[in-house]
């Protein structure tokens, strides 16, 4: 199977010398929960938003279902970022007329579903809610796209273990089968059980990509542990 | 998509401006009520005991802090709100994630500020015509403002003057837009300082603009005495100048262009 995510001697340098990603080789399958891990600096974000186009590779390059990131990939491509970006003046409404406007994959009865579970009105600003409940609509957003690649950028930092536990839910309930998702974070044990295969990224490197069972089986510990190991201080 | 991005670009500028823009023309009329008011045939002690001085003197100055707002919110919606924040700012990772041409984006902006540009000069204009309109009465201001509008929408013999002022100051105004987009475009290069990178940006590119413009420009001071033959060579300089300013503002838009396609760099 052609690899719906390909990295090539992916280097991306800031300001000449910095390395954020040093010549990474990854190859990721569709139909797969990949754990990007790997502590705060160690080049998730940047891959991945290298991948979305937000980034410029300086050296190398990376490809998403065959292509350079660019009009086409994105609109298979389903982002969240690690930040509040939808427009804080925006009502819940108004957000779903956007993504329905922009993204043919955009299934707005999916959104309007999983909106029901959650103490919202449809006419509530961004600016106007919690920051879990601002996180939980920008999640159903972007799982309610049928798309090929989903990129979280740490979807559970910063949120109570509520909020993480309804994430990772609607995460795995509501994903494309079919789809590619690459989940980045450094809270390996919240979403460890999730995960098909996890990469580990040390300074801009593989450090190491396996399939999480059989890491498990191999070293009879947890991802978690494995993690602990590789990044000790 | 453009005519869908350029949908919600409005809507984020004209959330401000909209307001501000009905404040203006709602102190016109305040303005206007209170000069009529000031005319002899109305309450002579009234008058007298300062009422419509004060109220005169409070208008007017509404009046003009909004006019001064308009101009400036103007340009500071369309810069910061419709450009910065949207490209640069965290709105930039939807923006820049959205399934359009780089080339897409950047045209919405571009006619996002020229829509808001126009507004904003009709409103101005319209506001200075409204203060007499509470004097003068609704259909006798309705009809004059209408002559008023078929003089300087007509482009033929001396009214087309007015028409040139205008296209002419239209496309200064974009140019100065599309400066600002490619200096915050270049700035963002700069990633540890993208402010100073902009600022120095703005200043380097006003110092290669200012090299030409020295050989280009046309003494203005023949134009002192506007006779018909002045007139004329006054309309063609101010062709001459639109079209040298809409090339110069094409030069940025390609440099915005190129940094927000091939460089860019989301922080």
């Amino acid at each position: 199977m052609a690899a719906v995510l390909e990295c090539r001697g992916l280097t991306k340098t800031y300001r000449g010398k910095i390395a954020a990603l040093d010549h990474v080789d990854l190859k990721l399958d569709a139909g797969k929960i990949v754990g990007l891990l790997g502590p705060n600096g160690s080049g998730k974000t940047t891959l991945i938003k290298t991948a979305v186009g937000l980034l410029k590779p300086s050296e190398g390059e990376i490809l998403v279902g065959g292509l350079k990131p660019g009009k086409v990939t994105k609109a298979h491509v389903a982002y969240l970022p690690d930040r509040d970006f939808l427009p804080s003046y925006m009502t819940t409404d108004q957000l779903l007329d956007l993504y329905q406007d922009f993204y043919k994959d955009f299934n707005r009865s999916k959104a309007l579903e999983m909106l029901q579970g959650l103490d919202l009105k449809l006419n509530q600003k961004m600016k106007e809610m919690s920051k879990g409940t601002r996180e939980k609509l920008q999640l159903i957003l972007t799982m309610s796209r049928e798309a090929a690649v989903y990129f979280l950028d740490e979807p559970i930092a910063g949120v109570d273990p509520a909020v993480r536990d309804y994430i990772l839910r609607t995460i795995i309930s509501n994903y494309n089968e079919q789809a590619l998702v690459v989940i980045s974070t450094h809270l390996i044990a919240d979403v460890e059980p999730i995960l098909d295969e996890v990469v580990f990224l040390k300074n801009g490197k593989i450090a190491l990509q396996q399939d999480a069972e059989d890491l498990r089986a191999e070293t009879g510990k947890s991802v978690d542990h494995v993690f602990r190991e590789v990044f000790k201080c | 998509m453009l005519g869908k991005l350029l949908k919600y670009d409005i809507k984020a500028t004209g959330r401000i401006l909209l307001p501000l823009f009905a404040a203006l023309l709602g102190a016109a009329l305040l303005m206007g009520f209170t000069f009529r008011g000031a005319m002899p045939s109305t309450s002579f002690s009234f008058y007298m005991m300062g009422g419509f001085d004060m109220a005169r003197t409070i208008t007017t100055i509404l009046y003009t802090v909004l006019i001064v707002a308009v101009v400036i919110l103007t340009f500071v919606m369309i810069i910061y709100r419709g450009f910065y924040q949207s490209l640069f700012g965290n709105e930039g990772y939807l923006r820049l994630s959205l399934p359009v041409s780089t080339g897409q984006t950047l045209m919405s902006k571009v006619l996002n500020a020229a829509i808001w540009l126009i507004l904003a000069a009709f409103v101005s204009f319209l506001s200075f015509f409204l203060v007499v309109m509470p004097a003068v009465g609704l259909s006798e201001w309705a009809r004059g403002f209408g002559e008023l509008m078929n003089e300087v929408s007509m482009t033929s013999t001396s009214t087309g003057l007015a028409f040139k002022v205008m296209l002419f100051l239209f496309v200064a105004g974009l140019r100065f837009i599309l400066k600002v987009f490619a200096s915050i475009s270049l700035g963002s290069a700069w990633t540890a300082h993208p402010g100073v990178g902009a600022l120095l940006a703005f200043i380097g590119i006003s110092i290669v603009e200012s090299i030409p413009s020295h050989f280009l420009s046309a003494d203005l001071s023949n134009f002192g005495v506007m006779s018909a033959a002045s007139a004329a060579e006054f309309g063609r300089w101010l062709v001459v100048g639109s079209l040298v300013s809409a090339a110069v503002a094409a030069i940025f838009y390609a440099i915005t262009w190129y940094m927000i396609d091939r460089r860019v760099s989301l922080q």
